[in-house]
């Protein structure tokens, strides 16, 4: 989207109508809740009405919230939550229940579209029953309105009276589609300032946009295009290093798409005088799964940190939603195994957890932190998308941090300030991290998913299957310097990538603090070249096929 | 002091327009000279390929090509494929097969076995399917296999080499202990003495101890996993050599290999226990050579893949004559499938040279029609690769590989024209899922699959006119 000159284009009319109202702030608001509709119905045409429908319905709860106490209130909370998370399921993750319900349970539950069939029975359409589009940010803009009704039933925030003014922040079109998740309590009251952008912010905005740009075209796009979405396709026909260089280039690319998205909505914002958070903290210099999830897509991070994990119990007790979880999680590991014995086992298990927890409630208390955590990250996984490789993936990090959480009071080398020290957690935490995302990336497209024949069941699995065995089983079946030297160019983007990624954080200070001293003239003549850089790499072919002897 | 949003304005706008201004004088440029910069077609040749093109493919719309896949799509679980609808006559002129009248007359040759297949044979009716990287992982041949394995019995993924480093869809491999591979394709081995590689142009040696694990694979095809018998081909053993077999459910067997030189083949066959899913096999010898495992039934159709990354199709001439006559005796062997072309495309610079490809190329064939005299051949060529006028010379290839075929009485099946000619590869990287894998050169599954069923449709369209004729 922001690769896009009619993006850019569009940018120049909004700042063009800024400029008329940066002083009338109500006038402002109204105009950019316009400009953002006009901006999703572009991209997702008709679902405009049902971001109208969340934004309307969350702003009049909103002020019926203010009005009320006690069950009223806790009534029309449940009503915001049922409204949203209601939409949210329906929309990504029908088929998902669908199709696990089918696998779990033998149903035979199908996900439609309400009412296609009877309209196409008696009013002749042809809508398709069967297909249910995603509408494009919904995830983010859901998490965003809930944000604000429950920090408005937590007293928090006063609501917002002004529809338009509201309209603005759940729809703000810099980040609405992918982030980052703003919380109404930072992004409220900079709708009731007038335009305020100082020179040195202008040019840190051109530097977020420049760099976020960058990374998308360049790391992002070129690695995909050139290594990764090669291996994805076809991982069977790449040796164990290949596959390895992949989740590597892999774990760069999705870095370099998703902090590119976010740095350029940052810098877009900041060019129309609003400030969004940061979102990537460089995560690959964390030296632990903690860390890196404090680094990584951090609005997402804290967002499930304070509406779920610490609402669950956090690291102070269990909840009842940390009961039913466990529950559910040993009913589904026994259904899905087919195997009673799981069941026997798991609940056993759970039974002498809450006994040991009222003999020792400090142990209580350890094991209910624990079970929050991979509780948040399981969601946190399935938030990402509706499958079972997510579901996997989000568990996955949910033990990492369990382990980690676990293993740092009883191996204290995780605090030691040395350099190996921290060279070595870094290395685990990435390689960690990149291997997980084998069944994040497995399950986002591309792959075995349709692999035909007589399958029975998700095919997706046999993409991350597929990896695994060739990084494990057959890691050098073609020489590694011939690997190396096959993909020299993207190895080389790679490196420079990641070199720039590790750049340590006084240096990149430096140079932002170099860039944005800049005399306007030169910065405007370095962000042409750069563009025309950016465009040439952005429409150059990709590198021929290699053809490695096994 | 603040930054007017003018300001901004005025940063923007000539940038904006710089950005929109580029890509047309790029265009402009592009247009006289850039292309060569493109690395491979002067722009002479690029002329003188899309004229050439005209009439060799018909593009079709993404819409046409979207559709005509769509339909495709299968119930895999029924005998006969939805799909199976046309005779000769009705079939789409991009899906049929091309050849002389002798060429048919092979084909047919191969129905008559087919129809003759009862379950009391001792052998299976054979197909071999040999191609380059396009077919790794068993794609295209799974889905014939399945195909006419439903429809004319038979079970198990045939031939497989006992070191597999491709993994493939039909079964689950692993192997361990002091084994070596060396292949008549990609990179040779100067250090060996001797050319039997057998039909699957690759051996591998043991040199003390070496086993190999072979496990149903749980994403294959349902009647791969069926399995009634295993047989191990050797080539040399100087010492002789033990073989042992031991299964889930197949008890333990032992094997001796006779003492022989490379270049000859022994053959060693044990039956499997019914439902049997995985089996281990122990080779033990100095210097053995191993040409082939081959997992099947007794009656049916066998068909094998055979996959030779980078390859030309040029290799057959190449192995050991004496050894690959042998391996191919004793054999019913009803259809050879030959799927190459796609490697040399790149270094085809002319037309010229295109026609010295297909020139080797069918003296291969002719080979291949000597040593199985009674089989049938159809060359499947290459398929579209690449985005519009990347290669160049692809038609050329593809023509000229046509003109070898029906020049020396094999069936010719054009997979760049089945899939929507010029252009379709691009089409097919693009559709979602996708159907081809972003180097523009390989399919992914699902678009194997399509590939597959498109050629298995020509196959059965040609089937139920020769019934009809018969009848």
């Amino acid at each position: 989207m922001f690769t896009r000159p009619a993006f850019w284009t569009f940018l120049l009319v909004v700042m063009v109508g800024l400029s008329f109202l940066q002083k009338k702030v109500a006038l402002r608001n109204a105009f950019l809740f316009a400009a953002s509709m006009f901006f999703y119905w572009n991209t997702s045409a008709w679902f405009v009405g049902l971001l109208l429908f969340s934004t309307v319905s969350d702003w009049g709860i909103g002020l019926l919230m203010n009005k009320s106490d006690g069950v009223k209130r806790k009534a029309l909370l449940i009503t915001s939550l049922f409204i949203n998370l209601g939409l949210l399921c329906y929309f990504k993750y029908a088929y998902f229940f669908a199709d696990a319900s089918a696998d779990l349970f033998g149903t035979t539950w199908e996900a439609v579209v309400p009412g296609a069939a009877w309209l196409n029975e008696n009013l002749g359409t042809s809508i398709r029953v069967h297909d249910i589009l995603l509408p494009v940010g919904i995830s983010f803009y859901t998490f965003q309105t809930l944000s604000y009704t429950i920090d408005l039933y937590n007293k928090k925030i006063t609501p917002v009276k002004s529809l338009l003014d509201f309209g603005c922040y759940v729809t703000f079109f810099p980040q609405l589609v992918a982030g980052p998740i703003i919380r109404a309590i930072e992004f409220i009251p900079q709708l009731n300032k007038p335009y305020d952008l100082k020179p040195k912010e202008f040019k840190h905005a051109i530097w977020w946009i420049l760099a976020g740009l960058t990374k998308k075209i360049v790391f992002a796009d070129y690695i995909a295009t050139n290594l990764v979405d090669r291996v994805f396709a076809n991982p069977s026909s790449h040796s164990g290093f290949e596959v390895l260089l992949g989740l590597y280039g892999y774990s760069l690319q999705v870095f370099a798409d998703f902090s590119g998205y976010s740095d350029v909505a940052i810098g877009v914002a900041l060019l129309m005088g609003f400030r969004l958070p940061i979102n990537f903290r460089s995560p690959y210099k964390a030296r632990n799964v903690g860390e890196f999830w404090k680094r990584w897509h951090i609005s997402l991070s804290t967002w499930l940190r304070d509406y779920l994990y610490i609402p669950m119990g956090g690291n102070r007790s269990a909840s009842l939603f940390t009961s039913i979880f466990s529950f559910s999680l040993v009913v589904f590991a026994s259904l899905a195994l087919k195997n009673m014995g799981v069941f026997l086992v798991g609940t056993g298990i759970l039974l002498i957890a809450w006994a040991i927890s009222v003999i020792y409630p400090s142990w209580g208390v350890k094991a209910a932190t624990y079970m929050n955590l991979f509780a948040t990250m399981v969601i946190g996984g399935l938030w990402h998308g509706a499958s079972w490789n997510f579901l996997l993936w989000g568990a996955l990090n949910g033990l990492g941090l369990m382990v980690f959480k676990f293993s740092r009071s009883y191996i204290p080398w995780g605090q030691i300030e040395k350099w190996w020290a921290r060279g070595i957690g870094v290395i685990l935490t990435f390689n960690f991290i990149t291997f997980c995302r084998i069944w994040f990336r497995a399950g986002s497209g591309t792959g075995w998913e349709t692999v035909p024949g007589d399958h029975n069941i998700l095919t997706e699995w046999f993409t991350a299957n597929d990896l695994v065995y060739q990084l494990f089983k057959h890691f050098n079946d073609i020489p590694i310097f011939e690997v190396i030297q096959g993909h020299g160019l993207v190895l080389g983007v790679m490196a420079l990538g990641f070199t720039t990624h590790l750049c340590p954080e006084k240096l990149s200070n430096k140079i932002i603090e170099k860039f944005t001293s800049m005399h306007t003239i030169s910065l405007w003549v370095i962000t042409g070249v750069l563009l025309l850089i950016l465009w040439k790499v952005g429409a150059s072919a990709p590198q021929p096929f290699i053809y490695f002897q096994f | 002091m603040n930054h007017k949003p003018s300001r901004t304005i005025l940063f923007l706008a000539p940038l904006l327009v710089l950005m929109y201004l580029t890509p047309k004088v790029e265009e402009h440029f592009k247009s006289e000279d850039a292309v060569v910069k493109e690395e491979i077609p002067s722009w002479s040749e690029l002329l003188e390929e899309e004229e050439d093109s005209v009439g060799v493919v018909e593009p079709l719309t993404i819409d046409t090509i979207i559709d005509s896949i769509d339909t495709l799509i299968i119930d895999i679980n029924r005998f006969s494929p939805s799909y199976a609808t046309h005779n000769a006559s009705t079939l789409p002129d991009s899906l049929k097969l091309k050849g002389s009248e002798i060429a048919f007359n092979g084909l047919y040759g191969f129905f008559e076995n087919l129809e003759n297949i009862h379950e009391s044979d001792s052998l299976p009716l054979e197909v071999f399917h040999w191609g380059d990287s396009q077919i790794e992982g068993d794609r295209i041949s799974g889905v014939l296999r399945s195909s006419w394995q439903k429809t004319w019995g038979g079970s198990g993924p045939g031939l497989i080499p006992a070191i597999q480093p491709i993994p493939s869809l039909s079964v689950r491999q692993e192997h361990s202990g002091n084994m070596t591979r060396y292949t008549r394709f990609g990179r040779l081995d100067s250090t060996l003495t001797h050319s039997a590689y057998g039909p699957m142009a690759t051996f591998c040696t043991v040199k003390g101890e070496g086993q190999t694990i072979v496990n149903t694979h749980p994403s294959g095809f349902k009647l791969n996993k069926v399995w009634q018998r295993v047989k191990f081909y050797i080539s040399g053993a100087p010492l002789g050599g033990n073989i042992t077999l031991t299964g889930n459910k197949t008890p333990y067997k032992a094997f001796n290999i006779r003492p022989a030189k490379s270049g000859n083949h022994q053959e060693i066959e044990a039956k499997l226990h019914e439902g049997e899913t995985s089996i281990s096999i122990g080779f033990e010898g100095y210097n053995l050579e191993v040409t082939g495992i081959e997992l099947g039934s007794n009656t049916g159709v066998q068909l094998h893949n055979i996959p030779m990354r980078g390859s030309a199709g040029m290799l057959f001439t190449k192995l050991d004559a004496g050894h690959f006559q042998k391996s191919m005796n004793g054999r019913k062997i009803g259809l050879l499938i030959l799927q190459f072309g796609g490697n040399v495309v790149p270094y085809i610079k002319d037309k010229a040279s295109a026609e010295r490809y297909a020139h080797r190329f069918s003296k291969q064939l002719e080979y291949l029609k000597s040593i199985v005299p009674n089989a049938a051949i159809i060359v499947i060529g290459p398929s579209d690769m690449g985005a519009v006028g990347f290669y160049p010379m692809l038609a050329e290839v593809v023509e000229s590989l046509e003109i070898a075929a029906l020049e020396t009485d094999c069936l010719f099946w054009d997979l760049r024209r089945a899939m929507g000619g010029e252009g379709s590869m691009m089409v097919w990287s693009e559709e979602e899922p996708k159907l081809a894998s972003p180097d523009l050169v390989h399919f992914t599954p699902k678009g194997a699959r399509i590939v597959g069923e498109k050629f298995d449709m020509s196959i059965r369209a040609e089937y139920k006119s020769w019934v009809e004729w018969r009848h």
